[in-house]
């Protein structure tokens, strides 16, 4: 019987059903410093043990500062948090990726570098955006604190049984149209609840063009389209990007795994529940116009009319976003003035989404009134993009350069945007309030941020690229 | 954790936006100001971005600013309510606020895992039950309301209104008072010889 990629993994790691429900079990489970000490409370309170902490990996970066030379004291709103969360991860054994230490970094990015997720795997972390490393081709999803707290003690979670979703992209991308233009293009077109109680695979020659790092964008924004797992078949190039990670097989074990993971990607024949298309070549750079992740156009669109929503409750709703966002029904969303921008979070941090935004930065300066800051995604990617002198690149234009943490995604930590101020913003929820009280937060890529820096105000990033050409 | 749980009766607080996210429900500035609080201090946070402007004060257009909805315990939504972050708090806020149950025409995943794993029961309805209980509500006193959670019911001041859908097992877990922990600790040997089997076809799932 033909397979789907999910369905291997899932049904492999299934111990046994209980109904509707599937006892799974779970190769990796991450903690970080927010959702984690609720976990240790139930633990404790339940008398139960971590199951197995060499499966398990925790790493700081939800709650902390960013600026240079930071500790855990740094921000003393939530130090408490930080240091309880470090203690009991210590106390139980578990490995702890803390500040100071080299591979620190924003856990999804970390888990991705360390080689601690690989394709075939189950991995869970008490974050929506675990999906991210489903790119590659791993079941990876985020749970809340009762969950983790299962999955420590037991190394499985009930969990209900996904349906399949197939989102196909063909054809051939545009200069400047990348994954997070795609990701933004499916959740606009599809809502953002179209891929909910669903495991989606992103599958055709768009996504196979793309790199690794990119598939990271899309499946992490998997969750901003309803589903909580999200996956790309692995393939040469994923092969080839975990090579030589610390957590990696090596030599012949690692040639082993290789020819494992061939049998992994979808039957041709496979069937999924559900199957929705898009062609790349009608994918323009995207922006976030509302309060809603589906709220998103192309650059060149314009702020939609609630009189032109499918019903009264996109009506209200779009009516309500408006008022939120200070925009104007009809009216062009280019050229609206913008008063920070955030290169920054699981989304858009990783090495390449520096460059790209590097190659609109190069040479120009950030606009006057703009703040404008570069929070990398890991301190691995930080340290790369110093030797390869992009630091100098944003720091000379007027961008700051921050260390590793969730920064100005969640505002968990103490970077917030400010009551009022919009943001131009890599990363992945434009919900009221998300980037810090009264927040306005626009979504788009790193290139798109970077343009929106320079002039001040949300731009088309592929007018800047020409006059760089 | 609670005793079982068979049915939920009281005032049904309409808010009927869709998308209501997880930084709606529990948004991170006043979270953290609370920080190292108890749970107990968690329905000071809920909402907190609507019920209150930014000097503190009440915005009296609020729904639950409306003294006959102030009581709950049920809250009547839109479409993908809980949708965002995995942040359980979003549930225990609720909770401690004195919700029992919300009822939507769908949930965010997370959210309604998170919802089940604390008792508050999500009940989804179709859109014709949705109507008739937001045309219901829309009475001048609000009418009481009744959840049969073992039948699967609704019924509005005596007369039945519909019925609802959630996950079996997480219904029965709130019906009967009791949470998967137990169930399983039964089953730890299957967990066990999965992870064998597996870790023997392919050694680097073993950390």
């Amino acid at each position: 019987m033909p397979r789907t990629l999910f369905e291997k993994v899932w049904q492999s790691h299934t111990a046994r059903t209980y109904g509707t429900r599937d006892l799974l079990t779970l190769d990796r489970v991450f903690l970080h410093d927010m959702t984690s000490l609720p976990a240790f409370e139930t633990l404790r309170a339940r008398n139960l043990a971590v199951a197995d902490v060499a499966r398990t990996l925790a790493v700081i970066d939800h709650t902390v500062a960013t600026a240079s030379g930071r500790t855990e004291e740094t921000y003393p709103v939530m130090a408490p948090t930080v240091r309880a969360f470090r203690r009991e991860v210590t106390e139980r054994g578990i490995p702890l990726i803390g500040l100071g230490d080299p591979a620190q970094g924003i856990v999804h990015v970390v888990a991705a570098e360390q080689g601690a997720v690989l394709p075939g795997m189950t991995a869970v972390c008490g974050d929506s955006h675990t999906c991210t490393n489903g790119a590659l081709g791993a079941i990876a999803f985020g749970i809340g604190s009762t969950e983790i707290a299962h999955a420590l003690a037991y190394q499985a979670l009930w969990l209900p049984r996904p349906k399949s979703l197939r989102v196909t992209v063909n054809g051939v991308l545009d200069p400047w149209v990348s994954g997070k233009d795609i990701a933004l293009a499916i959740i606009s077109r599809f809502s953002t609840d179209g891929g909910t109680g669903c495991a989606v695979e992103y599958a055709g020659s768009a996504i196979r063009a793309l790199s690794v790092e990119e598939r990271m964008t899309l499946c992490n924004l998997s969750i901003e389209f309803g589903a909580r797992i999200g996956l790309v078949a692995p393939d040469d190039a994923v092969f080839s990007y975990l090579d030589g990670r610390p957590r990696t097989p090596k030599g012949a074990a690692f040639d082993a795994a290789v020819s494992a993971w061939r049998d992994l990607a979808s039957d041709d024949d496979a069937h999924f529940d559900k199957e929705y298309a898009i062609d790349a070549r009608s994918i323009a750079p995207m922006v976030s116009w509302g309060t809603s992740p589906e709220d998103a156009i192309p650059i060149d669109g314009a702020v939609p009319d609630p009189g032109t929503a499918r019903d009264q409750s996109q009506r209200s709703r779009w009516e309500r976003a408006l008022v939120y966002a200070n925009l104007n029904a009809g009216k062009p969303i280019l050229g609206t003035p913008i008063d920070v921008a955030f290169i920054g979070s699981c989304t858009n941090a990783r090495l390449s989404d520096l460059r790209a935004a590097a190659r609109i930065v190069d040479g120009r300066k950030v606009a006057p009134a703009v703040r404008a800051l570069v929070v990398p995604g890991s301190s691995g990617v930080k340290r790369q993009a110093e030797a390869e002198g992009l630091d100098r690149i944003f720091r000379n234009a007027g961008f700051e350069w921050h260390e590793s943490a969730c920064s100005l995604c969640a505002a968990l930590g103490p970077d917030v945007v400010g009551r009022g101020k919009r943001c131009a913003s890599t990363s992945n929820r434009n919900f009221e309030n998300r980037q810090g009280p009264g927040s306005i937060t626009h979504l788009m890529s790193p290139p798109m941020v970077a343009a929106a820096a320079v002039n001040g105000a949300i731009t088309d990033v592929r007018t800047l690229a020409r006059t760089l050409a | 954790m609670t005793g079982k749980l068979t049915s939920i009766e009281g005032v049904a607080v309409p808010l009927l936006w869709d998308n209501v996210d997880t930084d709606a429900l529990v948004p991170a500035a006043p979270h953290k100001r609370i920080n190292g609080g108890g749970r107990d201090r968690l329905h000071e946070v809920l909402f907190h971005e609507f019920r209150f402007d930014a000097a503190g004060h009440l915005k009296p257009d609020f729904v639950l600013n409306d003294v006959q909805f102030a009581e709950g315990p049920i809250l009547l939504a839109g479409e993908n309510f809980g949708c965002g972050s995995s942040r359980e708090v979003a549930v225990w806020a609720l909770l401690d606020y004195g919700f029992r149950a919300i009822i939507a025409k769908s949930f965010a995943e997370i959210f309604e895992q998170n919802a089940y794993k604390n008792h508050l029961l999500p009940a989804t309805v179709d859109a014709a039950t949705h109507a008739r209980i937001v045309s219901a509500l829309s009475r001048p006193r609000p009418p009481q309301m009744s959840i049969d959670l073992v039948a699967r019911h609704i019924e509005i001041d005596g007369q039945a209104i519909g019925s609802f859908s959630a996950d079996e097992m997480g219904l029965e877990m709130i019906v009967q008072g009791v949470d998967e922990f137990a169930l399983t600790a039964q089953y730890i040997p299957d967990i066990v010889a999965t992870q064998r089997r597996l870790t023997e076809a392919c050694p680097w799932l073993a950390g």
